[in-house]
């Protein structure tokens, strides 16, 4: 019952929190949650971190979709001892120390060359936009009846030393593999 | 009954069962009691191992809300059919996803704070789905117990089989054992029965082996060899006993005839002397009796002869006819005292309470004319009474005082002392004077009839006197004796049986 009570009391927390960030769809809310969530599933090479406890910053590229309520979400959560700090980036250039790097819908037409920059830096690109796992994005979400869902990238994921949780694979309706190695 | 009382064969049986039966099941106890504890230590591991694997399995389709994944890996529980019930919850409690899909979501219950707990139903766990430390839903599982209960079903039942198997083999056992160890005990027994039955000491038990029914049977044995032994002894010493016995019962047969022949012998013998007697006082009594007439006759003639022709005898006529009246008074007094002693011979004793110093004083005072002029000390002392024929008694008095008197003559001071003193019969009663007394060599004649120890001249006398009082003594059923010395007077002594009363004191 303590648990139902904790959770009924997060569960107001929550929309309380969402009807204070500025009228923002609950997609993006559950998006922002979701991306907050993400990185407990990713392990990231020893050398991405300079420290044991040094912050894991998640990047917004290009028009922030998701307001205060992924700050918010953000502030105070811990992944694997490293706490969570959001930073926005206008461009690709701003993007220096960063472990995930959310791109938003409006960096679509540069997609490419933004993933080609990035190179094999160990950094987990997230993004919502069309055929963003097939440019070589890590995980796309998407919504299906109301829920969303992932797409993921394995083969970009394991090109820039990232790996992802089974668990979290489980749940991606695709999943991008290595190309089959050439006969 | 007590066990005690059973018979060998059941207490054995008793014994094997008991034994089984507890042994069996302390075993059966101990192992399902084990068994259960481990089985339920161990299914609460892999419980919680698989449950907390399948919380990490479903962390992130809870955390991403994704209810066809949790599913999924919920349905790969169908590898294990002892999961009857598993479900995911969200974090607000709502039911993500459930296994199996065929039962309706209402037999699922509420989520719930994490716990692990057995019930009749099953093994309940509730666990919650975390990542990092964030708590984004739980898990439920339910753990059939049917196959461990059945498996306990199981236990009792060979339990069961056992103990009944075990019955069996024990029954069988105790039957084997009986010929080992009671059949041997049986017929010890038997034989001990048949021993003390037939008293025949020379049977012996056989024996079973070298165990303790062997060394019992041994002992048993040996006991027997003892009692034959013991009984042969006994036997023997029996038989020396009765021929002992046999022995003696003819010695005593034959002192017994000789006492009888003997008896008779005495009888035939007193009979004869009875006779005699009898024959010879009758002829002194006819004697005595037809003695007198003639003696009187003759005194008689004498004195007339005297009284008439008193002036022409002369002196020496006078003096014949004088000793002729003397002797004729001397042969009178004889006859009268051979009479008196033939009466006391025949007498019937008059026996009565009698006080002996009266009767003494009778008889002193009748020998007044024999004492007159006589210078005589009386000394009497007080005598006891007797149960005796008083006229008798007091001739025998008469007897011995005359006789004191007599020989005392002499004497110019007569002491006569009458007194008692003890005897191994009785009080006897003696009279003694300081007379001329007598010479002891002679005192076997003393009481003879016409003995006399003094010349008639010196002492004048019958003879006949004492016998009397002998005769009379011995009628009392008493003794008399004497006790002299020549010149120094003599002590006569009778006794006349036990006193019937102490002499008086004066």
């Amino acid at each position: 019952m303590v648990f139902l009570k904790r959770s009924s009391a997060s569960l107001i927390l929550w929309l309380l929190l969402a009807q204070a960030a500025f009228g923002q769809s609950p997609e993006y809310k559950l998006k922002a949650a979701y991306l907050c969530r993400l990185v407990d599933y990713i392990e990231w090479p020893p050398e991405a971190f300079s420290a044991t406890n040094s912050p894991l910053i998640i990047g917004v590229l290009g028009r922030d979709p998701f307001g205060n309520v992924l700050d918010e979400i953000a502030q105070g959560q811990i992944s694997g001892g490293h706490p969570l700090v959001v930073r926005r980036f206008a461009s690709l250039r701003e993007v220096a120390d960063c472990e995930v790097l959310y791109i938003s819908s409006s960096e679509a037409p540069a997609i490419d060359a933004i993933l080609h920059d990035l190179g094999s830096r160990p950094i987990l690109t997230v993004g919502d936009m069309r055929n963003f796992v097939e440019h070589g994005g890590m995980i796309r979400f998407f919504t299906e009846n109301n829920k969303v869902r992932l797409r993921i990238n394995l083969r970009s994921a394991k090109s820039c030393q990232l790996s992802i949780s089974s668990r979290l694979l489980q749940l991606a309706d695709k999943v991008i593999k290595e190309e089959p190695p050439a006969p | 009954m007590k066990l005690r009382d059973l018979p060998i064969k059941q207490k054995l049986t008793t014994a094997i069962m008991l034994t089984s039966v507890v042994v069996l099941g302390l075993t059966a106890g101990s192992f399902t009691i084990y068994d259960v504890l481990s089985f339920r230590k161990n299914l609460r591991q892999t419980a919680q191992t698989i449950a907390q694997i399948t919380a990490a399995q479903t962390s992130a389709s809870v955390e991403f809300d994704d209810e066809k994944t949790a599913g999924d890996i919920l349905d790969k529980l169908r590898a294990e059919p002892t999961i009857v019930q598993a479900a995911v919850y969200d974090k607000t409690g709502k039911l993500l996803a459930r296994h199996p899909l065929s039962m309706a979501a209402s037999a699922f219950p509420a989520a719930h704070s994490p716990e692990t707990r057995f019930e009749p139903s099953g093994l309940h766990i509730f666990l919650p789905i975390a990542v990092e430390g964030q708590v984004y839903g739980s898990l439920y599982m339910r753990w059939d117990l049917t196959p461990a209960y059945d498996r306990f079903r199981l236990y009792g039942v060979m339990a069961l089989c056992v103990l009944v198997g075990s019955t069996i083999i024990a029954l069988l056992l105790s039957h084997w054992l009986q010929t080992r160890i009671s059949k041997p005990i049986l017929e010890l027994t038997e034989t001990a029965r048949a021993i003390s039955v037939k008293k025949d000491y020379l049977v012996r038990a056989k024996k079973p082996g070298d165990d303790e029914l062997g060394e019992l049977t041994d002992a048993f044995n040996h006991m027997l060899t003892q009692i034959h032994e013991r009984d042969a002894a006994l036997g023997q010493n029996q038989a020396q006993l009765q021929k002992a016995l046999a022995d003696s019962q003819k010695s005593a047969e034959a002192v017994r005839a000789l006492n009888a022949d003997l008896e008779h012998r005495v009888q035939e013998r007193t009979a004869e002397l009875q006779a005699a007697n009898h024959e010879l006082e009758a002829f002194t009594y006819s004697v005595s009796h037809d003695l007198r007439s003639p003696l009187r006759h003759i005194d008689a003639y004498a004195q007339m002869l005297v009284e008439e022709n008193g002036a022409g005898l002369s002196g020496e006529a006078r003096r014949c006819i004088d000793r002729i009246r003397l002797g004729v008074q001397n042969m009178g007094r004889l006859v009268d005292d051979l009479l008196n002693l033939s009466r006391v011979g025949r007498a019937e004793l008059q026996k009565e309470m009698v006080a002996l110093n009266p009767l003494l004083d009778e008889a002193i005072l009748d020998l007044k004319t024999e004492t007159r002029g006589r210078n005589i000390e009386w000394r009497i002392s007080p005598l006891p009474s007797f149960c005796c024929d008083a006229g008798l008694v007091k001739q025998v008095f008469a007897n011995l005082l005359s006789n004191a008197v007599k020989y005392t003559g002499p004497r110019p001071l007569a002491v006569i002392e009458i007194g008692v003193v003890p005897a191994p019969d009785g009080p006897a009663v003696f009279v003694r004077d300081n007379g001329v007394g007598f010479n002891m060599k002679y005192s076997n004649k003393l009481f003879g009839v016409f003995q006399r120890l003094h010349r008639p001249d010196e002492f004048e006398g019958t003879g006949v006197g004492l016998a009397t009082v002998q005769r009379i003594v011995h009628l009392h059923g008493g003794r008399i004796w004497a006790d002299a010395e020549l010149d120094k007077g003599a002590t006569f002594y009778f006794t006349l049986g036990q006193p019937a009363a102490a002499p008086e004191k004066t």
